[in-house]
């Protein structure tokens, strides 16, 4: 049976349907991947999804396609910023390779570090929690591949109970053993599963 | 090593004798200079005293006490009508921009304001309010439309991801307020401060003058004018132009100093 998460969502940018009651048989827990090209549909179909949770009281974890780090907060400030414990927040800094960045701005990180910071932050605010949400937009942007293995491993040691992806990169969906829909768009449409 | 078109352009060495405090010393030498030179080609202290003069008569004036009072009630009243219209425009523009239905109420009478001849206003309160809280409303009402106004921008150049990003990780209202809106509203609070003690300034000693509040440097100005003690006039207004300088100065020494310390704030907690 589907979650009502996924049922009949419907998004339009600048007139034009992107989400036209688009609907997912998915489950409420698992990890899935949504894999289209670019301008397919696939921001839109989590920002819905991310609207839907906020009426919710379940954990939410989000990686922005942006970065999206608080610019006056250090990394440890940022990665714990959801409210979640700053032992935590450390730990996976650490993990992601960021020890000795623990203090430093946004300003002062490298492309790589921030979007490795922004994976900490959603990862600590879900971390372990069954009836968590950890939604991941291209979350492993502008890593080397030894990063990208670091923080797949580390999605996958500290998931919630459901993980969505989406990408257009089916090497992001296979590190973290998604179970993968092809997509395509708009509106949004899935291809093959 | 050699240089790349990516490479920022070498400044010129400044000239040691050209500092900044260099450059401010000859900018003033320059312009009381030129202000001889017309004095002297005037000639009659009535239209345009020398700054020699002004200087006599200046010295004359800080030698007594009632000019320390006169300069210590203006700043009272200029910096009391300045807090209550940076609170009072901080509050309005909370209200006008996260509560919609009160922006068609509270806008218009902003703009009529900001629109209306600080004169008429001047002359309307003389008859409203007693005498030594003209300047304050006065400077209150100038500085209130310009506080209202810019924080009302800053609040909407707020960053919308940043914004997005708070709702996800469901921040509370203050802490949304400290971490988004906060750093978006701080140049234009800023600036608006900034331009807001020199208009409160410039409002408040005009209905000092006009209301001939008692110990104020407005009073000294208008009873300058009255019996033609040209001099005095200008001795007023050079201290005044001291005073509303230090005022300027200590504020965006306090205002840079506050702006430290809420970078340093903690961050943690809903």
């Amino acid at each position: 049976m589907g979650s009502d998460l996924f049922a009949g969502l419907s998004a339009s940018f600048e007139g034009r349907p992107v989400l036209d009651n688009f609907t997912l048989d998915l489950p409420d827990r698992g990890v899935f991947c949504l894999h289209g090209p670019s301008g397919c549909g696939k921001t839109t179909f989590l920002r819905a999804v991310c609207a839907r949770l906020l009426r919710t009281t379940r954990p939410l974890g989000y990686v922005f396609q942006e970065d999206r780090l608080f610019p006056q907060l250090t990394a440890l400030q940022n990665a714990a910023v959801s409210g979640a414990s700053p032992a935590l927040a450390k730990e996976l800094l650490c993990a992601l390779g960021l020890r000795g960045s623990l203090g430093l701005l946004p300003a002062e990180l490298s492309g790589g570090m921030r979007r490795r910071v922004a994976l900490a932050r959603a990862l600590a605010a879900v971390s372990g929690q069954p009836d968590g949400v950890l939604l991941l937009d291209e979350p492993f942007t502008g890593l080397d591949e030894n990063n990208k293995a670091l923080s797949a491993a580390l999605v996958a040691a500290h998931r919630p109970g459901l993980v969505l992806l989406v990408t257009h990169d089916l090497q992001e969906a296979s590190a973290l053993g998604a179970q993968v829909f092809a997509v395509q768009g708009p509106p949004l449409e899935v291809a093959a599963n | 090593m050699m240089r790349t078109p990516f490479d920022p352009p070498k400044k010129a060495p400044a000239h040691p004798a050209l500092t900044r405090l260099g450059r401010g010393l000859f900018a003033a030498l320059f312009y009381l200079l030129l202000w001889q030179g017309l004095a002297m080609l005037v000639g009659k202290e009535v239209y345009l005293p020398s700054p020699l003069r002004v200087m006599e008569v200046l010295w004359g004036l800080v030698q007594t006490g009632g000019f320390w009072l006169a300069c210590l009630g203006s700043l009272l009243r200029v910096l009391l009508g300045f807090v209550l219209a940076v609170v009072f425009g901080a509050g309005l523009s909370l209200l006008t921009s996260f509560l919609p239905a009160a922006r068609p109420l509270i806008a218009p009478a902003l703009h009529v304001v900001k629109a209306t001849p600080v004169a008429s206003f001047i002359l309307i309160a003389l008859i409203w309010l007693p005498g030594n809280f003209v300047p304050v409303f006065i400077a209150f009402l100038m500085v209130l439309p310009v506080v209202w106004g810019n924080l009302c921008e800053g609040f909407q150049s707020a960053d919308v991801q940043l914004l997005e990003a708070a709702r996800v990780y469901r921040f509370s209202p203050q802490k949304t307020l400290r971490l988004v809106y906060l750093p978006a509203v701080q140049p234009y609070f800023f600036a608006a401060c900034k331009t807001g003690a020199g208009l409160a300034w410039k409002a408040g000693i005009a209905a000092e003058a006009l209301g001939r509040t008692a110990h104020s440097i407005g009073r000294g100005i208008y009873d300058s004018k009255m019996y033609l003690e040209i001099p005095q006039l200008f001795a007023y207004t050079a201290a005044l132009i001291l005073l509303s300088l230090a005022f300027e100065r200590l504020l965006a020494a306090i205002l840079r100093r506050a702006a430290r310390a809420r970078t340093k704030g903690a961050p943690h907690g809903k």
